[in-house]
């Protein structure tokens, strides 16, 4: 029952990156290709969702951010969670100054509003959408730091921690193989909930002109791109923002399915 | 007989606690022999293993083992000694890591101690010598018995053939029968590895099957040491009565 329950919202995610993988060669229109003839042109059956203020097809632009909008918030999970859950297992299982150092280190890092945080690292990189990215690794990081060294907390005292390091296992050992395995189910729940945050986050910076840059096809650049034409030309913002809401929600379908599996 | 283990005035007080948890503690163990340390819950007896395996650190006092005193060494240096000294604890399906097959788990212990060739197969005859059959070996410590776990915990502990044993309420979780076939499995490798044992442990008619000799702890001290028969048969100190009478032995 557990697995069934997992089962769609997984084919879901997975059907999602593999079209946002194989997304540039499912367009149907060059996604560059620019007809000021048909500039701003409501949806029709040649364009189903219409074209921009440089006539290119909608539709294509939406499928070809596809993939640098989800790898992207993809990449920001990684990074942040890899970064966060290794300074988190030290901490957590090694203790003394480092930790107490690193710890008060993350509390600055979560005593201000992440994406204003990130609004001023991103503008500190000045690097597109990989200075958008960094920026939100770098202040997410301490999420993971805080819930990684609190499981450690609570498991590096089990009875079989003390029967790893009985059997002659060194800290490295017990860090990766006993104490790793049995949190990462917490810490992939969280990570995968955290994918539509780190999508959204990273639109907002587009939008701000802090990721992404014209004409590089992006959902948040996008929105931004119609932000002005709203009124006369309202498709050309609510494509890529439905896009957004598509996918956000079957991550967060997938999150909750995944917490419901590891009975969290 | 050489002396395996020496305790002296080994003393283990907790931050934060009033007085210590065990204090003054001295006993030689020998080679071979077995050592019961018996006495009712909150006396020491765990706190006693977990320091001589260096799980927590010591105030003060020395520890003696296999003519090294380990009592001062680091987590690395207490890691080579590690193969000459094992430990068996009280819940045994909590000492497996869950997400670890019981086979996967010995065959890490032999792998961390240096041993070659198919390790699974070893694994596998371990388990056998202990009374499961290779069906355990894929088996996860949720799937089985708690005497099932126990002997598998038995079988990654003298994976390494150690020299000192060391059972920590090895067999309180467990019911009468499986008790009794655990100390009789425990004797038998006595004998076969000639290892040293020692059996905590709160109940003094277990002890008087399996132990050689037995120290009688309350309140963090050793209060009465010598032969079992004679602790059993002529015990002079009030404490070591009252367990005995407890025990409904006779």
């Amino acid at each position: 029952m557990r697995t069934e329950k997992i089962l769609i919202p997984s084919i879901l995610v997975i059907s999602l990156l593999l079209f946002a993988f194989l997304s540039p060669k499912l367009t149907p229109f060059d996604i560059s290709e620019q007809n000021l003839m048909i500039a701003k042109n409501a949806p029709s059956l040649s364009h189903i969702m219409g074209t921009d203020i440089y006539g290119r097809d909608m539709f294509s632009r939406v499928i070809a951010a596809g993939r640098i909008s989800v790898f992207s918030a993809l990449a920001v999970v990684l990074l942040m969670s890899i970064t966060g859950v290794i300074v988190g297992l030290f901490c957590g299982y090694l203790g003394g100054i480092a930790d107490t150092v690193l710890m008060r280190v993350s509390d600055i890092f979560l005593a201000f509003p992440g994406l204003v945080l990130a609004i001023a690292a991103a503008g500190l990189f000045q690097n597109g959408m990989f200075g958008a990215i960094i920026a939100l690794a770098s202040v997410g990081w301490p999420r993971y730091a805080r819930l990684a060294r609190g499981l450690v907390l609570s498991t590096k005292t089990s009875t079989y921690i003390n029967a790893a390091r009985l059997s002659g296992s060194n800290t490295v050992q017990i860090v990766f193989t006993e104490i790793l395995p049995n949190i990462i189910g917490q810490i992939a729940v969280t990570a995968s909930l955290d994918i539509g945050t780190s999508l959204m986050e990273l639109s907002a910076l587009s939008f701000l002109g802090l990721g992404a840059t014209p004409p590089t096809p992006e959902w948040g650049s996008m929105i931004n791109e119609g932000r002005s034409l709203l009124q006369i030309a309202p498709w050309i913002t609510l494509s890529p923002g439905v896009a957004i809401f598509i996918t956000v929600s079957i991550f967060n379908i997938f999150g909750e399915a995944l917490r419901d599996y590891y009975n969290i | 007989m050489n002396d395996i283990l020496i305790i002296k005035n080994l003393t283990k007080q907790f931050k934060g606690e009033k007085k210590p948890s065990i204090e003054n503690i001295n006993f030689n163990l020998k080679s071979g022999r077995c050592l019961g340390v018996v006495g009712e819950s909150g006396s020491g007896k765990s706190t006693l293993a977990r320091a001589v395996t260096g799980l927590i650190p010591i105030t003060s006092g020395e520890i003696i083992f296999d003519n090294n005193c380990i009592s001062r060494f680091s987590p690395a240096r207490y890691k080579k000694i590690y193969k000459d000294l094992q430990m068996i604890f009280q819940l045994p399906r909590e000492s497996f890591n869950p997400v670890r097959s019981l086979g996967e788990s010995i065959v890490l212990n032999l792998k961390n101690f240096g041993f070659n060739g198919d390790l699974k197969n070893q694994a596998v005859s371990l388990l056998k010598r202990c009374g499961l059959d290779s069906t355990f070996y894929n088996k996860y410590p949720g799937e089985v018995s708690g005497g099932e776990c126990q002997r598998a915990a038995i079988a990654r502990a003298i994976a390494s053939s150690p020299k000192l044993l060391i059972c920590d309420e090895a067999t309180s979780a467990l019911d009468m029968i499986v008790q009794r076939k655990i100390i009789s499995l425990l004797n038998e490798l006595k004998e076969e590895l000639g290892m040293a044992i020692l059996f905590i442990c709160h109940d003094i008619s277990l002890v008087h099957h399996m132990c050689d000799d037995v120290a009688v702890m309350k309140d963090g001290h050793i209060v009465e040491k010598d032969v079992t028969s004679r602790i059993i048969h002529h015990p002079d100190n009030e404490y070591t009565k009252a367990l005995i009478e407890a025990s409904n032995m006779y």
